[in-house]
This record gives structure tokens, sequence and C-alpha cells, in this order.
């Protein structure tokens, strides 16, 4: 599970002034819960989840990840967390283009530093329905192709929570449903909290919790 | 395992980047080339030069006509133009009694028992009077002069012999087409060991060791290095021709090499011994009409003959024939580019020395003019015409006889002596005038130090800057895909890739092309050393070969100040030390793309 207490972030800018983006008094998602979040363009949906990630630093408050708290870690440990308890869908993909499909899922076990599952990779790339090319490289593939297999890469290590950044942002209308279908589906499967951020009302539409960024966070 | 999967991460970026990454792979090795081709070629060269520098000898005696360089140059790898040579004499000082004297049978002080009693035959057959008794009497008086003088020289173990464990004779300054021939006598093949370390001595491909004397050859018996043989050819020459037949044999046997002709009705079979230069163009004169011409070619074998070439390549050709009676193996030294000649053959050729048995040949003489003297007046001015007509031959023929000591000349000899009595040996000789003793091992050590070492450190530096200048270029190319790569990087780190990990990947990437580039630069080196190695050979007598593993070898540890011990066991071939100078290379040039890469703003350069 996720819970975030007190978090404030805020950026430096380039006249040594700080800009405030976050502070969220209180944000939690349950285990195997599906969330939604929504808000207006800037105003810290990204911000939000890279910091969940440990990508960019809190500057207060604690990040409770299966009630570890990885504000107060080193980076090492949180690069360790991120590897091996989130997983990170992104708009634009993010594959690896020198790497064959089920080559970028494994890609995501071996920073985790445990051992390579190639059988579970396999297995992943199947039920994103992409067995007939996995040996494919992304270049290969088509849009939606490519957020399958990274939404098989977010999942590749059983993580706790799955954060997709507006997964089908640039993904023809046709398609979109599937792959929210696909990332709802596996999450369930799997146990996986998912916390996703989308502009999309029907997107919105479909779960049950839909949280709005400008109502949990104190910066307007 | 970890590690083996960052490193097939490094590789993909590599292949992803595949003309940038060949190219920039392309460039070490080329720098790596250059260090290999100069380690390999010196390596090898300082080998051989020591190994045949102590080819079974320690000393070489010589004239003192020049500088020991010389010496050591001309009489080891036959590369320039021997010194002026010591005499036979000299040489028979380097004997013991027994040895001595055994030689001394063809000298003049051993003939004169026997010339005394020739001398008194002669004056008997010239008491006639008159101004064949005064001929008589001048010559002979020439030869018991020398005679009395050699007499007292018997009987006495040579002043150096206490000191000489063997002495080898050569005799240089003719050529086979353009390989040196060495004159020598059977113990360079039959006693002398050229691979101290292995004990190996000359190998024989084909035939035997030329005899002292044949029944067969008599002293014309030659073996011919491994290199002669593979280079030069036989080649039979059919042909009829109408007109002058005689003319247009000797203008297609017109090369120094003629080895042998046949004569069967008016078709000429010419075997030739040379590179064949020139002989595609078919004589043409007014004087004869070639009417058939037919060259067949093939390797130069045993039994075929050859005349060597007087004093210079390409100068006039002896009439002497030796024949081939054996092939050496290969050994890598400069005898595989050499002809070995029996000694007593180079004296018998004409313009060498020419035998001089003066009593024997007055007594005959005297015999003869005694005979004409008594021809009717109307035969004698033919019978005397004849007369100078025989002596002429007789003196330009080829002579079987050996030439006397007193007579012969030697360019060099390799001596080996004790040890212990090396120095000893070495000032007694120099402190005479007639010859100097030279240490080869120390004259190859004192050219490595001044000459070729500092030309190879030079080089060796030149060809780093190349290799440094190739490791600029990895730099570069990695750098300059950093910035399309930012985002890879975002990626992997926001997979759970620490910052120490892309900084790795990075680090491994560079060594990957460092070391990619230089395994494919060793082997283009060795294989390029390889194929120059005949064209190396040829200019200096080195075989070079594919020495994959070879020299040089040093004591790394040594180098570190330790003596003794596992200092002096652990010897490594040079070439090993590419291995870490090239990872150490690379490091240093993936530092500067590493710790951008390890400083890489995730966060900025994920995007969404």
């Amino acid at each position: 599970m996720l819970e975030l207490r007190d978090v404030k972030k805020s950026y430096k800018e380039p006249d040594g002034g700080t800009l405030p983006i976050l502070d969220i008094p209180h944000f939690a998602v349950k285990e195997g819960e599906q969330m939604v979040l929504v808000g207006r363009s800037g105003c810290g949906k990204t911000t939000l989840l890279h910091t969940i990630a440990g990508i960019s630093k809190a500057d207060a408050g604690k990040i409770l990840i299966d009630n570890v708290d990885i504000a107060g870690m080193s980076e090492a440990g949180v690069d360790r967390v991120r590897a091996k308890k989130l997983g990170y869908v992104f708009q634009t993909f993010n594959l690896l283009p020198g790497f064959s499909a089920l080559e970028n899922v494994m890609l995501g076990m071996t920073f985790a530093r445990g051992r390579k599952d190639r059988q579970r990779a396999e297995q992943l790339i199947t039920r994103v329905g992409l067995a007939h090319r996995k040996t494919h490289k992304p270049a290969a593939l088509s849009v939606g192709e490519q957020q399958r297999v990274a939404v098989a890469r977010a999942l590749a290590n059983k993580p706790s929570i799955l954060l997709a950044d507006e997964p089908t942002a640039n993904i023809d209308p046709r398609n979109q449903q599937n792959i929210i279908d696909l990332i709802r589906e596996t999450c369930r499967e799997e146990g996986v909290s998912l916390v996703l951020v989308t502009h999309s009302t029907e997107v919105a539409g479909q779960f049950e919790r839909v949280d709005k960024l400008e109502d949990i966070n104190k910066i307007k | 395992m970890y590690f083996l999967d960052l490193l097939q991460i490094a590789f993909r970026s590599i292949r992803q980047r595949g003309v940038a990454s060949l190219l920039t792979m392309f460039s070490m090795s080329l720098g790596v080339t250059l260090v290999v081709a100069v380690l390999s070629i010196h390596g090898v060269v300082d080998r051989s030069f020591r190994n045949n520098a102590s080819l079974g000898y320690n000393l070489i005696i010589g004239g003192k006509g020049g500088g020991e360089e010389q010496l050591t140059l001309s009489t080891v790898y036959y590369l320039s133009r021997p010194l002026y040579p010591v005499s036979g004499n000299y040489y028979l000082e380097f004997m013991s009694r027994e040895e001595r004297d055994k030689q001394m049978v063809h000298s003049f002080a051993h003939r004169s028992h026997e010339a005394s009693t020739i001398v008194n035959d002669i004056r008997q057959l010239t008491s006639l009077g008159g101004p064949l008794e005064l001929l008589a009497d001048e010559a002979l008086d020439k030869v018991e002069q020398r005679q009395d003088a050699q007499r007292a020289d018997l009987d006495r173990p040579g002043m150096y012999s206490h000191l000489t464990e063997f002495a080898i004779p050569v005799c240089l300054g003719d050529y086979f087409d353009r390989f040196r021939v060495v004159a020598t006598n059977t113990e360079l093949f039959d006693s002398l060991v050229y691979d101290i370390e292995n004990q190996r001595k000359f190998e024989f491909a084909q035939g035997r060791n030329f005899h002292h004397f044949d029944q067969e050859h008599t002293y014309f018996e030659a073996v011919l290095g491994s290199n002669v043989v593979r280079e030069i050819k036989t080649a039979i020459i059919t042909f009829d021709c109408e007109g002058d037949v005689d003319l247009a044999q000797s203008q297609l046997a017109g090369t120094s090499s003629v080895a042998g002709v046949k004569r069967e009705d008016r078709t000429l079979i010419v075997t030739l011994l040379s590179s064949l230069e020139g002989m595609s163009k078919v004589p043409e004169s007014d004087k004869f009409k070639l009417t058939q011409f037919r060259i067949e070619r093939r390797p130069i074998t045993l039994g075929d003959q050859f005349s060597p070439s007087h004093g210079f390549k390409g100068g006039g050709a002896h009439a002497s024939k030796f024949t081939i009676v054996g092939i050496l193996k290969s050994s890598g030294t400069p005898n595989d580019r050499a002809v070995f000649i029996n000694m007593e053959g180079f004296y018998l050729m004409e313009g060498h020395s020419e035998p001089v048995d003066e009593a024997k040949q007055l007594k005959s003489q005297a015999e003869e003019m005694a005979a004409i003297d008594k021809l009717p007046t109307e035969k004698r001015h033919q019978a005397w015409l004849d007369y100078v007509a025989r002596v002429a031959a007789r003196e330009t023929g080829p002579n079987q006889e050996p030439l006397a000591v007193e007579q012969r000349k030697i360019t060099a000899l390799l001596l080996k002596t004790p040890i212990t009595a090396t120095m000893d040996m070495d000032k007694a000789v120099n402190r005479g005038k007639e010859a100097q003793a030279v240490s080869p091992i120390r004259v190859i050590d004192g050219l490595f130090g001044v000459f070729i070492n500092p030309v190879r450190n030079t080089l060796l530096l030149l060809t780093t800057m190349i290799c440094v200048v190739s490791g600029v270029s990895i730099l570069v190319s990695i750098y300059n895909s950093m910035s399309e790569r930012r985002q890879e990087i975002a990626v992997m780190r926001a997979l759970g890739a620490g910052r120490s990990t892309v900084m790795t990947i990075i680090l491994l990437e560079s060594t990957l092309l460092s070391i990619g580039g230089g395994l494919f630069g060793w082997l283009v080196g060795h294989v390029g050393c390889l194929i120059a190695s005949p064209l190396i050979e040829e200019r200096t007598g080195v075989s070079v070969g594919l020495n994959l593993w070879g020299d040089p070898f040093f004591e790394p540890l040594k180098r570190f100040g330790m003596e003794g011990g596992w200092a002096e066991r652990i010897v490594i071939p040079m070439e090993w030390t590419l291995v870490p100078a090239l990872v150490l290379l690379a490091i240093v040039v993936g530092l500067w793309p590493g710790v951008t890469a390890y400083r890489t703003d995730v966060a900025k350069s994920l995007g969404k």
C-alpha cells in the first residue's frame, strides 16, 4: 500500500527563489486499489508520481510504500525500492530501442538484481497479447503494442504499486480503451495497486475512486 | 550475473550505434595494430639477433680492417661487407698440434720433404745447361726459400689452442644470385649448436652436409638455406635453332648461374639456376634463328649445379660448378638465406687464390720442356706452341688439389672458448697485429642499446599516442551519444538502476570499444606481421612469422623493484600489458560521459 504524509515538494527558480508544487497532508492508496488522479495541466500530477517513485526527492514528509518510508532513505535505497516495489508506465512508453520486446520486459528484472525470470517475462508478454512479437524491437511495433510492452515491463518485478502517467495520451482512440482495460486487468490479477494519471474524463469515469489533485494538494 | 547483464546492456548500446561504434573501434584497432607490430617485430628481431649472436660460439675472430660491428654483422647476419681476411696460418694458431699438423698436409712446409727429392730430379733434367737451367734455378730457389721458412713452423700447437674449444672458418665474398655464399668446413652443420637453449643443430630437410672430399663431386659440394630453395627456381630451356648454335646457346645461357648444358642433336637443354629475371626475353641475332623455344620451371633441387658469382651481387661468374647435396630446414636464422659451400672448393675457384704446388708443377714443366728440346727442329716450333696452350689450360682449368695453407685467407673464425677463457682470448687476439676478437653478444647488445632500443621506444611512444588519440575518439563518440541517450539513462534509472549502475554501463561500453578495437588491432597486427614476414626476412634475415604470444617478454615484479624468487619467475609477454592498458585508457576516457550519466537528472530527462 501507499501512503503520503505531509509531503512537500518545491522547485528552485532561476532567480534563486522557490516554487512550491506539492503540499499534501495525506494521500493513501490501499493494497489492490485502483484510482485515478486528475487535475489541470501543470498542477503537479507528474511531479507527484515522480516523488512517489523517488525519482524526485520530497522536501519534507513521509512516503510509505508497504509501510517503508522512502523519503528518509539513501538514494541507493530508494533505487532498490523503486526497482522492486514500483512499476512505472510512461506516456511516451520509453522502451529501450536496442532491446527486443521480451528483453525490455526483462530489463526491469535486471535492475532489481534478483533472478531474471524469463518464464515470467514470457507469461507477461503473452498476457499483453504480444507473444508473436516478443523478439521484435520497439521500432517494429505499433504505439499500442509498445505501450503493452511497457505495461508488461512495469509489472515484471511484481510491484506493489503501478504508477501510470497518462498511458493513453499518445494512443489512438480505438486502442485507448484496450490499454486501460489491460492495465486494470493485469493489476487486478497481480494484486497491484494502481495510481493512474489522466486527462480523459472517459477513462476517469470508469474508476470508482477519482481524486482531483487540487483537492488533496494545498498548493493551488 | 548482474555484471554480465550490464555488459549485455553496454554491448546492445554499442550495437545500436553500429557505424559510429565500428569507426571508433577501427581507430583504436589501428593504434593497437601499430603497437603490436612494433613490439612483435622488435621482439623477434631482438630474439633472433641474440640467438644468432650466440650460435654456439662466443667470439668472432676477423681482420682488423674494420669495426667490430661490421665484423659481427657480416659474419653472423651476412649483412655488411666482410672485413679484410686473416691468413690461413693465423687460423692454425687456434688448433691443437694434431689438428694443425693435419691441416699442414697441404702446406708448403709439409711438401718440403717431397720437394727436396723433386728438386734434385729437376736439376738432373735441366742439367743440359743454357737458359732452361737458369729458369729452373730461379724458380726452385723461390720454392726452397719458402719451404725453409715454413719448415721451422711445424710440429707445434697453435698459440691459442689451449683456449680454444673449436674454431670454424668462414670465407665470404661470393654470391649465388642475391644470396651470400658462405665457404666453411663441415663442422658448421656437424657440430655447431645454433639453438643453445634447446641444444638444436642445423637440420637437413633434404640431402646431407657437404663432404670434405667426395669421390663424385670432389670439393665442389654445396648446401642451401631454406629461403634460397624457396626463392630460386630452375629453368629448363629447350630450343632448336638454325645458324650458329653455339652463339644461341651462349646467349640463352648468358647468365651468371648456368648450371648445366646438354646437347642432343640440334636441341639444347640448358639448365639455369637463377631468379630467371630477363629470361622471358628470347635472344635474337643475325647469326642464328630460334625455331623452337620453351622454358620449364621447377624448384631448385638436390643434384642441381650452380656457379657462384664473384665479389658482389651480379658479379662475374666463376667457372667452377658446385653440386647441391643438401637443403637445410628453416631455422629462423640468417643461415636460411645463405648458400654454404666447401671451403676447399672455394679456394680452388679461380680468382680466389691459385693453388701452387710449384715443385711438382715445375718438374712436370721441365720434363715437357726437356722432351721438346730433344725433338727435331721442324717439329719443335709446333711443340712449343702446344706446350704453351697446355700450360694456359692448366692454369685456368679446375684444380683438384687443395690450396696450400700459406695461401689461404679466412674472412672470420667462429670461435668457442671455455667461458673462463673468453676474456683472455679476447685480450690476446686484440693485442696482436693481425686480427681482432669480437664478442657478438656484446656487440649486438651495444647495437640494441645505441640504435634499436631508442628507435623502438620512439615508435612505441608514437603508437601509444595514436592509441590515446583513439581513446579520445571513444570519448567523443560516447559523449556525443549522451544527449540522445539521456532519456534512455533516465528510463533505466526509473526502472531502478542506480547512478553507479548507469555509470558502470557507460564505462563498460567504453571498455568494450577499447578492448574490441584492441583485439581486432592485435589480430591485424600479427597477421600483418605474418604477411610482411617474407619482406622483413628478405631485408633483414629475420623471420617474424606468427608471433602470437611471443616476444618481447618482461618481468613485471622487477619493474616494482622486487628481486629474486617470484620476481624472476613471473615473466609475461609485453603484449599482455596491452589489456590493462586498454582497460585503463577506456576507464579514463569513459569517465567523463560516465559522470554525465551519473549526474543525469531523471525527472528532467524522463519527460512524460
